[in-house]
This record gives C-alpha cells, sequence and structure tokens, in this order.
C-alpha cells in the first residue's frame, strides 16, 4: 500500500512538473506567427535594393541616349567608360544594402530554428531509442547467461518513455524560453534597421535621385533624336524604349511607397510578436497585422514583377 | 537628414537643372561647331559631378543601412549559438545510443 502510495505521489510529481513547463511553452498558433513572420522577412528583404537597382539600370539605359547625342567619338568612348563604371559602382550600393538587409533575413531564421519543434522532438525520439539499445543489450546480455538470473526487460524501455517525454518538454520550455528573450532582446534591434531603411528610402536623396531619372530622359532623349534625324531605320524601337523606361520611371514612386509600408508592417508586425510572446495577449492583433504584411509584401512583388 | 545629405540632394538637382539647359543649347540648330564643342564639354564635366554625387549618396545610404543593422547581426549570431549547442546535447545522446 505504502509502495503504491509512493508510486502515485512520484507519479503526480512529475506530470505536476511537466504540466508546469507545458505551460510556460508558446501556443501553437504563436509558433505559427512566428513562421509567417519568417516567411514575410524572407520575401521582404531584397526589395528595398530593388529601387537601387532599378535606379541604376535606368541611368545606364539613359546614358546610352546620351553617349550617342556625342559627336566627337573620342568623346562617346569616354562616357560609355564612365556610365559602364558607374554601373558596377551602382550594382555594388545596391547588394550592400541587400546585403544589409539579410541581416534581418538572418535574425528571422535563426528565431524560427530556435522554435522549431525537430530539435525538441528530436530529443524524444533520441531518449526513446536509447531506451530501446539498453533493452536490446539487456536481452543480449541475457542470452549469454553472464548473470545467474536474468536482468529484467521492457524497464528501460519504458522508463526512456518517461525520461523523453520529459526531455521534450523541458527543451521545449527551454527553446520558447529562449525565444521570448531573444524576441524582446531585438524588437528595439529590428525597429532601428527598418527605421533607418525607412528614413533612408523617405529621404531627399531617393526623392533626388528618382526626379534626376525622371526630367534628364526626355532630355537625353531628345538630344539622341536631334543627332540621329537622318536615322529612322531604327526609330521605332527607340520610341518603344524611351516609353518603357518613362513607364518605368514612373513606377519608381509607387515602389518606393509601397517599400516604406511594407517595411513599416514588418516592424509593427515583430512588436506585436514580442508583445503577444511575452504577455500571452490574445494574438488578435498580431494576426490581424501579419495578413496585412502578406498583403503588402505580394502588392509590392505584383508591382515589381509587372 | 544630416545638412551633408540634404546639400547633395540639392546639388544634384541644381546639376540636373543645369544639364536641362546645356542640353537644350547643343541641340539648337542655329549654334557654331566651336560653341557645339564647348558645350559638349561643359555638359560631360557636369556628367561626371551627377556621377560622383550619386556614387556619394549610395556609398552614405548603405553604411547608414549597415551601421543600424550591426546589433542585430550580433544578436542572431548568439540565437544561432544557443541552437548550436543544444543540437551538440542530441547528437551526444544518439552516438552513446548508436554505441549500445
Amino acid at each position: 500500500m505504502n509502495r503504491t502510495l509512493l508510486l502515485i505521489r512520484q507519479v503526480l510529481f512529475i506530470a505536476t512538473v511537466l504540466i508546469i513547463y507545458s505551460c510556460a511553452t508558446l501556443s501553437r498558433e504563436q509558433v505559427q506567427s512566428i513562421d509567417k513572420f519568417v516567411t514575410a522577412c524572407d520575401s521582404f528583404y531584397r526589395y528595398p535594393s530593388f529601387l537601387f537597382t532599378e535606379l541604376a539600370q535606368l541611368r545606364l539605359e539613359r546614358g546610352f541616349f546620351y553617349a550617342a547625342s556625342l559627336e566627337d567619338p573620342q568623346n562617346q568612348i569616354n562616357e560609355l567608360n564612365a556610365i559602364h563604371k558607374s554601373y558596377k559602382n551602382d550594382l555594388r550600393v545596391a547588394a550592400k544594402c541587400d546585403a544589409s538587409l539579410k541581416i534581418l533575413k538572418s535574425y528571422s531564421n535563426a528565431l524560427k530554428v530556435l522554435t522549431s519543434g525537430e530539435r525538441w522532438k528530436s530529443r524524444g525520439v533520441i531518449f526513446r531509442s536509447l531506451g530501446r539499445s539498453m533493452d536490446s543489450l539487456i536481452v543480449s546480455t541475457n542470452r549469454l547467461k553472464i548473470f545467474e538470473s536474468d536482468l529484467p526487460v521492457g524497464i528501460a524501455k519504458n522508463t526512456a518513455k518517461i525520461v523523453a517525454y520529459g526531455a521534450e518538454s523541458m527543451l521545449r520550455h527551454k527553446q520558447h524560453r529562449l525565444a521570448r528573450t531573444f524576441v524582446s532582446e531585438a524588437d528595439t534591434l529590428v525597429q532601428a534597421v527598418i527605421s533607418s531603411l525607412v528614413s533612408s528610402i523617405r529621404s531627399p536623396h531617393i526623392s533626388a535621385l528618382i526626379e534626376n531619372e525622371k526630367r534628364s530622359l526626355p532630355v537625353n532623349y531628345k538630344n539622341f533624336l536631334t543627332s540621329h534625324s537622318n536615322a529612322p531605320a531604327n526609330s521605332l524601337d527607340n520610341h518603344r524604349k524611351y516609353l518603357q523606361l518613362k513607364e518605368r520611371c514612373d513606377k519608381l514612386n509607387y515602389s518606393k511607397g509601397y517599400i516604406t509600408l511594407a517595411a513599416k508592417r514588418l516592424a509593427r508586425t515583430h512588436t506585436e510578436l514580442a508583445k503577444s510572446m511575452n504577455n500571452n495577449k490574445k494574438l488578435g492583433e498580431l494576426i490581424e497585422q501579419l495578413t496585412h504584411l502578406v498583403e503588402d509584401i505580394k502588392m509590392l512583388q505584383a508591382i515589381i514583377e509587372n | 537628414m544630416s545638412k551633408r545629405e540634404n546639400k547633395l540632394a540639392v546639388e544634384l538637382l541644381a546639376i540636373c537643372k543645369e544639364l536641362e539647359l546645356i542640353e537644350s543649347k547643343r541641340s539648337e540648330p542655329s549654334i557654331s561647331p566651336t560653341q557645339k564643342k564647348e558645350l559638349e564639354r561643359t555638359s560631360i564635366l557636369l556628367r561626371e559631378r551627377e556621377r560622383e554625387i550619386i556614387s556619394k549618396i549610395g556609398k552614405e545610404i548603405s553604411l547608414s543601412i549597415k551601421e543600424s543593422g550591426k546589433e542585430l547581426e550580433e544578436l542572431s549570431k548568439k540565437i544561432r549559438k544557443f541552437t548550436k549547442k543544444m543540437s551538440k546535447t542530441n547528437s551526444s545522446i544518439k552516438k552513446l545510443s548508436q554505441y549500445l
């Protein structure tokens, strides 16, 4: 009777500890929210550099019209060389911008790995496998008749199951506790990165770069037409090219606007994520932000791909 | 936004306007070959200055975004360090199981 009561007390104690650990873990919806945030980061990070790449390409194309309008052939060659060098430099700047935003992607991926169920589930699998291996060892030992009486079979396997469940719960708790800590810590830093990006995109710099392209394109094309007035052979292609470039110039301000919107939404979503993970708040606001964020990024994707 | 950064944006637009003027004069049919040559030379110099400013603007933007991400990069490394540590425990237990 005493042994039974002792066993019941032990089981109740273990169960209480496990329940406490389970309560401190993130809910399935919170983990899914992290996954969605990670996906959004993965989609978003390459779009800011698109603005710089597009400006570089428009400048390059416009440069061809300008170079062709020069009379002196040596000046034409010098200008083409300078345009090429400048274009490569501009692409390097765009790549640096990309590299900086990859930090955001790197953080979100690290977070995803931290909250992934695979690690804590695999610990359970490993412990259960260890239990089975120990039982197999016991069975083999019994066959060899090393001991006077057979060692009990099945205890290692069943104990390992309980230990595995405990190990899973503890590791899951640890992962989620760390995730909560890191998301809180990261929130200020994510806001800083996004704020810097938004500030750069909304700066007079970018407006001046866009304005420069919009104003210079028709001027350069006009001089190109004037200097090639006697060569109508490919004039329609040139007109077509000019209109394509004009359309791309016109889209720049829209792209700038949507990138800013998506960036701010990303920052807000991360803040909601941090709040929901720490205060166990209702997920309604977070889910709403995530939905809008995914829509913003789809809109951005549509603009850029068209 | 710093005064220097505003200055670059203002200078870029000033050069854009200047280039518009020069290009417009260059395309006039009434100018002499000498004048045309001189205008072409001026136009090329302005284009060089335009490229310089655009390059400076690009460098400043990429630097400011890079600076803002340094601490977040450190935090990502910290998170990866923790996950690597957790994986090591799993592989140690797995090795023991395989040995058994």
